[in-house]
């Protein structure tokens, strides 16, 4: 086992990592960043846990190499909110009561994000279809995919007023 | 050990590929690294390199690099409009998030796979070796001389349809072959643990007969994530009734189904019903079904059935 | 009915979503003690071995590894680890550690070391050799007569525990019945798939104190099993609950923890094991496998005469929590029947280990029992909404064999809620039937109880009033996410007539809150409920006793608008004010309210569920289209989380019906389904429509006239799919998940022409 150092821009701050070949960028990100509202669900890219967006894109962070992110820019739930408050997508999430457990939430909301930042205002199976790499097993999913619809007619809204 | 080569050349003087695993995207290679069947002591990385990231028109046809991105491909314009049925397997590969990473290379270069393969090393520690880890026995055959994991890549039926050519180094020297002869040699090697030096630099797709349709149907238990129970992929020239079909998730490779093409052009079938039938009874007679988790073996040989929604559209 | 309820009846969104939704919400796996180390258990790859040694000396080369517990170190007892009140159906059969492995997953020893990733290599060092042991893997085969005895000191066969419920003669009531119905049914397999592994932290390193921050339903149960096991008092045990990702039954027991802890005492350092998803899967605890025989007697009017079940759970080699399971299945028949037999099986085999499981018992009886009565009624050519109602005990009557009346009872306002929006899905799309398509509704009602149908819920609330009259509120009671924190603080302001945003709420921690029997039997808004109530009143008296010392005034009351008025002052002081009055001075005085609460009942909500499935008769496939669940649980104390625990309960109904089995691989003598692939989950893209409805009702004996939800919404999917599935298809279905017999399509937008009633 090697050490090598990386450079990532986790919500805008630049770090430099010592990662071995099997870190994750989960690892990096939970263990080594302190960001610990990314979740493990599964380890293998199976449930969506672990949704981080790396370079505008969802990933899931558990199967991605430290090393493979060097350079990147990565976007976590921390990165959301700010002093002012927090994200549309936080507030519709918490709205339509589409957090139960939470254990899925931070995944959800960045799968959310991410396609929101490239698709504003989605169709319900764009939606279907974008959120269909998380799992979540309290919801049904019902309230989460109307907490999508709602998060991207506030977003409409706040760039309206911008 | 991690390299990550920024030009060809690079890669090229940097890479003995016995010793060495060439990483893209991860997605498949990962988790095998996780389960102990593919370690991570020597990797490298080739999503640096510009000319394995690029999708351009050549004078021969549209190449697509080996890095390229699912995401990036089945959202491509042109490669949409030229080649719907790749962008559309591209964009039914696995999950949102599998796609964002993973590559076209890695998606044709995947593992085979089996219930008794993709399992952690502690779940495999009851059975003896099997071909895929270092053994001489297929637990799904124990009478099959070889390995019977079955090949699932999504892209892979649509890249054959469209007569793709796969470009690749082997032992320093530039080769190219038809995508399904490439895919037959990494899927032969696949079912043992013996490696070639195969660099993979990507796909040149000809350019086709503007009439031409082509479409691609997965049939999978869950809209994401998922593997296909079945794919099918499929072109067709309506004036010359000339089709090109293959059927995927059904054997080590994609099979090509020629008596139903043959069948298409001589029109001798009374109606869809009928030409599905002749596609099930050749599937049937192609494939090389094994059990997989979730799906009994008469579901699978059902699911041949699902080919006449290709029909469908390629006929519609 | 007007409650002029204030905070009650109203969609609050939880109090911790905000932390849950910005990452800041702290589970088990995002708390790091000062000197914590890193632990696993190393389980037995074989259904029934004997361990002949452990190799550690490859291990013990590594810097990193700090030591293993053996099965000979652990205390030579056996305990069961079920988070349920002491009982004498809680058999105790399981060790800590053995070198006997009864199944595939048992635990044989726990080490640790400084990194996840050290202890990773250190396990793959570890030698462990095995002499394998014949093994009974289903339950024919373990009650075949030459079976050995998987559980000898209790039972000479593997039936460890039996049970019968009984009323009336039932050979009588089949012969006075016109017709018989009988068959068998068989449900599979599952796995609850909380998204959070489970998970631990146990500080045990002076030997004396053990701490432990773990997912837990049940820490106050956990903490008397491990004061029991290692022979110290309950108040040297500390449970602490963190954020918890889900739990639906599966950790409603220890786990871990118990080596763990003995891990920790071992090496002096805290301690932190974390499963994976493959020991989540069939390493930890599952849905009882079923097969059940049901018959029905039933008169030429579709009057029901009698009804019998055998009734065969496999609980795998340690009984965990079956007996009680058993035991409340045979307590949700909701029909009116005047001889009942229930005869109930607990059955050993060397499979994995079953136990608590949202429905518990019930939702695999009701599986066959309402397919029956689907099937019963559309034989007789009756409706088979209405058969059922005709049949349905009414508030005031019993349940076969029970000993207390039903309290409340909405179900056919839940029928005539599930019929109009039938009603209006089918005037929007037409239900089809052609050559390639044929699409059909089904039906399921169900029941469950508010609280464990043992009666055995306990709990205890205490409220303080701080000096500016905010209220911290403080329960044993478990939230695993559901929201139960979130609906105590409802019923606290509503009680006290204040603001939601006046209350504040500490729970599950066993040095700090007080006794509650467990996060289980759909218990926290009727049982945990009831004793924040009843700690309001106790707080309420006390503050008429204070305020009637302060202004020496007998006539001091509190008043329908939540106000305590003040006869000789001619005044009306709100709560806030009555304790910012009470609060300093001479007179002043610390304000709190306490109570304990036992159950008495356990009233039983209930549901109507119907499912529209459509099956592709030339592919052999199936998609559902529509689920409505209406329900009866009296107040919706927080209407916005009920209909979230209806739409989670359906699809994970959903999940049962149609895929989810851990499906067994007789080569390798363990399941197949081992990750989230092969165990397929439903996914956004997946789910049909989903309708969740809540009827008008009020339970007397609840909370401001709560019952309880959580697993009643499951119960009734899976039997309504496979009705609807049955009626599309035309094929006789007794057997679940779907995926067996069809292939499973998502529902997407070929097959959907439209998303409606939005």
């Amino acid at each position: 086992m090697e050490h090598y150092s990386i450079h990532l821009t986790i919500n805008g701050k630049k770090y430099t990592f010592f990662v071995t070949e099997e870190d994750t960028l989960l690892d990096v990100i939970r263990e080594k960043a302190g960001l610990t509202g990314t979740k493990q669900g599964c380890g293998c890219g199976q449930c969506g846990a672990c949704t981080v967006i790396m370079n505008q894109k969802a990933v899931n962070s558990c199967c991605i190499l430290a090393l493979q992110a060097d350079g990147s820019e990565v976007e976590t739930i921390e990165g959301l909110d700010s002093p002012s408050g927090l994200h549309p997508i936080q507030e519709a999430y918490i709205e339509k009561g589409a957090i139960q457990c939470g254990f899925c939430t931070p995944g959800m909301i960045m799968s959310t994000k991410a396609l929101l930042d490239q698709n504003p205002q989605p169709s319900r199976p764009e939606i279907r279809e974008a959120l269909s790499g998380n799992i979540c097993r309290c919801t049904g999913y019902t309230k989460i995919e109307e907490a999508v619809q709602a998060a991207a007619a506030k977003l409409k809204e706040v760039s309206h007023e911008s | 050990m991690y390299k990550r080569p920024k030009t060809m050349e690079e890669l090229l003087q940097a890479s003995s590929l016995k010793t060495e695993t060439i990483l893209a995207g991860g997605t498949d290679l990962v988790p095998l690294i996780k389960n102990g069947v593919k370690n991570c002591s020597s990797l490298i990385d080739i999503t640096q390199i510009p000319e394995l990231k690029k999708i351009e028109k050549t004078d021969k046809g549209w190449f697509i690099g080996t890095a390229v991105t699912l995401s990036s491909l089945a959202e491509n314009p042109d490669i949409r409009q030229a080649y719907p049925a790749l962008s559309k397997a591209a964009g039914k590969t696995a999950s949102p998030q599998i796609r964002s990473i993973g590559t076209i290379g890695g998606n044709i270069l995947q593992d085979r796979r089996c219930m008794y393969f993709n399992q952690s090393a502690y779940w495999r520690s009851s059975l003896p070796l099997c071909f895929k880890t270092g053994g001489s026995v297929c637990h799904q055959a124990p009478a099959s001389p070889v390995c019977r994991a079955i090949y699932y890549s999504d892209t892979a039926p649509a890249l054959c349809i469209y007569g793709a050519l796969a470009v690749f180094y082997e032992n320093g020297c530039r080769q190219t072959l038809p995508v399904l002869d490439f895919i037959k040699h990494h899927t032969a090697e696949n079912g043992t643990v013996r490696y070639k030096e195969i660099l993979l630099e990507g796909f040149l797709l000809p350019f086709q007969e503007v009439p031409m349709k082509s479409a691609f149907e997965k049939v999978s238990i869950r809209n994401s994530i998922d593997f296909p129970v079945i794919h099918f992929a499929g072109t067709y020239l309506p004036a010359a009734k000339q089709s090109c079909l293959y059927a995927g998730a059904v054997s080590h490779y994609p099979v090509r189904l020629v008596k139903t093409e043959e069948a298409i052009a001589s029109s001798s079938f009374a109606g869809l019903d009928a030409l599905t039938e002749i596609a099930v009874q050749e599937i049937r007679s192609l494939s090389q079904l094994i059990k997989e988790p979730g799906i009994s073996p008469k579901i699978k040989r059902e699911s041949f059935k699902n080919i006449r929604f290709l029909f469908e559209e390629l006929f519609g | 009915m007007n409650h002029n309820f204030q905070t009650v009846s109203k969609p609050f969104p939880r109090h911790e979503a905000a932390a849950k939704a910005s990452g800041k919400a702290v589970y088990t796996n995002d708390i790091c003690l000062p000197g914590m180390v890193y632990g696993m258990i190393l389980r037995s790859p074989y259904a029934h071995a004997k361990v002949l040694s452990i190799d550690l000396s490859e291990a013990e080369e590594m810097d990193e590894f700090l030591g293993a517990v053996l099965p000979e170190e652990v205390p030579d007892k056996l305990y069961n680890s079920s988070g349920n009140p002491p009982s004498p159906l809680l058999l105790k059969d399981e060790k800590i550690l053995t070198d006997h492995p009864l199944c595939v997953g048992d635990r044989i020893l726990a080490i640790a070391a400084e990194t996840p990733a050290a202890l990773r290599k250190a396990a793959s060092r570890i030698q462990i050799r095995y002499e394998l042991l014949p093994a009974a893997n289903t339950m024919e085969e373990a009650l075949a007569p030459a079976s050995a005895p998987i559980q000898p000191h209790l039972s000479d066969t593997n039936i460890l525990a039996e049970r019968v419920a009984e009323q009336g003669d039932t050979e009588k009531g089949f012969l006075e019945a016109d017709f018989i119905f009988e068959d068998d049914f068989h449900t599979s397999p599952m796995q609850h798939v909380a998204l959070e592994p489970t998970s631990c932290i146990c500080d045990f390193s002076d030997g004396v104190h053990l701490n432990i921050w773990s997912n837990s339903q049940t820490p106050y149960q956990e903490r008397r099993i491990l004061a029991e096991l290692f022979s110290i008092s309950e108040n040297h045990v500390r449970i602490v609950k963190p954020a918890m990702g889900g739990g639906f039954g599966a950790r409603q027991q220890l786990h871990n923890q118990p080596a763990c802890a003995l891990l920790s005492r071992k090496i002096r350092r805290p301690v932190k094991m974390i499963n994976t998803r493959e020991e989540e899967m069939y390493a930890s605890v599952i849905r009882h496998e079923m097969e059940t025989h049901l018959k029905f007697g039933v008169t030429k009017s579709g009057i029901l005469t009698a009804f019998q079940t055998e009734y065969y759970l496999n609980c795998g080699p340690y009984t965990t929590h079956t007996p009680t399971i058993v035991a409340a299945a045979s307590r949700k028949f909701q029909y009116r029947v005047p001889n009942y037999l229930f005869h109930g099986y607990t059955v050993a085999t060397n499979g994995p280990v079953a136990g608590a499981f949202r429905g518990y018992g019930n939702a695999q009886l009701t599986f066959g029992r309402e397919l029956m009565m689907s099937r019963i009624a559309r034989q007789m050519h009756l409706d088979p909404i209405e058969f059922r109602l005709q049949n349905h005990v009414k508030a005031g009557e019993k349940f076969p064999a029970a000993a207390a009346a039903v309290t409340s009872c909405a179900i056919e306002k839940c029928a005539i809620r599930c019929r109009e929006i039938q009603a209006e899905i089918d005037a929007l799309e037409d239900l089809t039937e052609n050559e390639d398509i044929c699409q059909a509704w089904g039906v399921a009602f169900s029941c469950h109880g508010s609280g464990p149908s043992s009666k055995e819920g306990m709990s205890a609330a205490l409220l303080l009033a701080n000096d500016d009259g905010s209220i911290h509120l403080m329960t044993g009671s478990a939230d695993i996410g559901q929201g139960s924190e979130t609906m105590l603080m409802q019923i606290a302001a509503e009680s006290l007539g204040i603001p939601l945003s006046s209350i504040r709420i500490s729970a599950a921690d066993t040095d700090k809150t007080p006794y509650d029997t467990g996060t289980f039997g759909s218990s926290q808004t009727y049982v945990s409920g009831n004793a924040v109530a009843s700690a309001c009143e106790d707080l309420i008296r006390k503050l008429i006793q204070a305020l009637s010392v302060s202004f020496a005034d007998t006539e001091v009351s509190f008043t329908e608008k939540k106000t305590f008025l003040i006869p000789s002052e001619k005044k009306e002081l709100s709560l806030q004010e009555a304790v910012r009055h009470c609060a300093f001075g001479m007179k002043g005085m610390v304000l709190m309210g306490s109570s304990s609460y036992k159950a008495q009942e356990s009233p039983n909500p209930f549901a109507v569920c119907m499912v529209k499935a459509e099956y592709e008769k030339k592919t052999n496939s199936i998609t559902l289209k529509h689920v409505i669940e209406a329900v009866d649980v009296g107040t919706a104390i927080n209407p916005l989380t009920v209909k979230g625990q209806i739409e989670g309960g359906i699809c994970q109904g959903i999940g049962y019906a149609l895929t989810e089995s851990l499906e067994y691989n007789k080569k390798a003598g363990k399941t197949n389904s081992s990750d989230l692939l092969s165990y397929r989950i439903p996914l956004l893209g997946d789910m049909p429509e989903i309708h969740a409805e809540i009827v008008e009702s009020y339970e007397p004996t609840g909370p401001h006239g709560a019952k309880s939800v959580g697993e009643l919404c499951t119960v009734p999917v899976a039997p309504a799919i496979v009705d609807a599935v049955s009626q599309a298809s035309k094929k006789k279905i007794n057997r679940i998940p779907l995926s067996e017999f069809f292939l499973i399509k998502p529902n997407q937008a070929r097959s959907c022409t439209a998303y409606t009633r939005r």
